[in-house]
């Protein structure tokens, strides 16, 4: 999967950075930050946890890997 | 009264409508009514018990979580529509500033970006040992002291007091003040009139420490949220600044201590899952988010007003209506959590909406999960043969204060 943050709506919360810490993180203003844009399928669950808890739904899968 | 403002009032008269809050009986489950809503009125007229004002209650999951996030929403509590829940004169709440959760954008926005850098994961991991050393010395002192020990007033809530304080930079030998403040303001037994003084001080207190802040920057927050106020221009001015601090004193205050007591009691009425815990320390951060689902300590602190007409499950919400979005009710619906009544520190996933959910979404979330992660992990591996020294029954319970919880918690071990 590839993965994108859209930096306006995001709130700062922090919860992706608690969900999958390897794929995001956080700026000095508290934004998000994606540090993986193309995780490996072993961070794909922590994704997917990371964009269900997102106050703001500001992540989201832009595009599935082709194998 | 404008046309607008009457269109928020339900068909029914409010003294027709069920009151809010509702009674529960359970330290933890929600008000049992919140069941039968969920199946048969999802979105029910109200009335509030203290303020009389008419509002709709929201109760199933899914319409909690689109009514938080949803921008058609308004949190000012100024609004005569909003579901008030203390009794207080409107001209009285028109002097009051707008604090950050009751602010809509583009205001908020503006505030809520002059916090968020304090509240990082990266900023509250780098708080971690400090935190554990305040816990350290907090369950130090229970040891050394008398059994029974009130677990309140020697941990739950001195010890995010002290977290809170230092990171606002509140000087070290006041930070007895905000404790006592706090304790008051929550207090069952304060009087009206001690309640108003308690507020006066506070203020006052506040009102100096801004402008010692302004005079003698430190390394704290206040003084960092004022450096990014210049450099932003975000235009906060001294009483504003004054109430930042002093929403986050008192957010930081019962919210977390609180939860944390209820997480002590919830986990010894089940030795079970409490020796799980134990002897697996990788549980406690599902364990964490379980039970601040498990006890949802702020169910209706959240209130909204819809500044045009919503939809919600087939039913209007007229423009200028108040909204209660029950958080306790969304995190034990069936529909989306299985069992909702057994505590399952396993559970997953867990998207419960506990700390909110949207903008307004808790901004110091972390550094709560981190305070609660410390303190339960600290306790439960010190203090193996912690008990209660009460039945649970007669733990007194905060039945109607917009922050659930108990007054006092007696542990013996």
């Amino acid at each position: 999967v590839q993965v994108s943050a859209d930096e306006d709506r995001c709130v700062g919360a922090g919860s992706c950075v608690m969900s999958a810490p390897e794929v995001f993180d956080q700026d000095d203003y508290g934004t998000v930050v994606v540090r993986d844009e193309d995780p490996d399928e072993s961070q794909w669950p922590a994704v997917a946890e990371a964009i269900a808890i997102c106050p703001a739904a500001a992540l989201r899968i832009v595009r599935e890997s082709t194998p | 009264m404008t046309d607008v403002e009457h269109r928020g009032v339900p068909d029914a008269r409010p003294a027709e409508t069920p009151a809010f809050p509702m009674a529960r009986d359970d330290l933890f489950a929600p008000p049992e009514e919140y069941a039968r809503l969920r199946e048969d009125q999802p979105v029910c007229p109200v009335h509030m018990s203290v303020s009389g004002r008419p509002a709709w209650l929201v109760t199933r999951y899914e319409d909690v979580k689109a009514i938080l996030a949803d921008p058609r929403t308004s949190a000012n509590l100024k609004h005569r529509g909003y579901p008030l829940q203390i009794d207080a004169p409107e001209d009285l709440l028109d002097t009051i500033p707008r604090i950050l959760p009751t602010m809509d954008p583009p205001d908020h926005t503006v505030q809520r970006r002059l916090l968020i850098p304090e509240f990082t994961f990266r900023k509250v991991e780098a708080m971690r040992p400090h935190i554990q050393k305040v816990v350290d010395e907090h369950v130090d002192a229970i040891l050394a002291g008398e059994k029974p020990a009130d677990l309140v007033a020697k941990l739950s809530f001195p010890v995010p007091s002290q977290v809170i304080c230092e990171l606002l930079g509140v000087p070290f030998e006041d930070r007895y003040l905000f404790g006592s403040w706090a304790r008051l303001l929550a207090g069952r037994d304060t009087s009206q009139e001690r309640h108003i003084e308690a507020e006066m001080e506070m203020s006052d207190y506040l009102d100096d420490f801004i402008t010692h802040k302004q005079k003698n920057p430190g390394d704290d927050l206040i003084t960092r949220v004022m450096q990014r106020n210049e450099e932003a221009g975000a235009g906060l001015d001294h009483d504003a600044l004054a109430w930042v601090a002093r929403v986050l004193i008192v957010a930081g205050h019962d919210t977390t201590a609180s939860m944390m007591s209820l997480a002590v009691v919830a986990l010894l009425r089940d030795r079970a899952q409490l020796a799980e815990l134990r002897t697996d320390p990788a549980l406690m951060a599902s364990a964490i988010e379980e039970l601040l689902r498990y006890a949802t300590i702020a169910d209706s602190s959240t209130g909204r007003v819809a500044t045009t007409d919503l939809e919600i499950a087939g039913h209007t919400i007229p423009a200028g209506g108040g909204i209660i979005p029950a958080k306790a009710s969304a995190n034990w619906d069936p529909t989306v959590f299985e069992d909702p009544e057994r505590l399952d520190l396993r559970r997953s996933p867990n998207h419960h909406l506990a700390f909110g959910y949207g903008i307004h979404q808790c901004i110091a979330q972390t550094l709560a999960r981190t305070i609660l992660d410390t303190t339960l992990t600290t306790l439960i591996t010190r203090v193996p043969t912690l008990a209660l020294a009460a039945p649970e029954s007669e733990l007194p319970i905060k039945t109607y204060s917009l922050v659930h919880g108990v007054y006092e918690l007696p542990v013996t071990w």
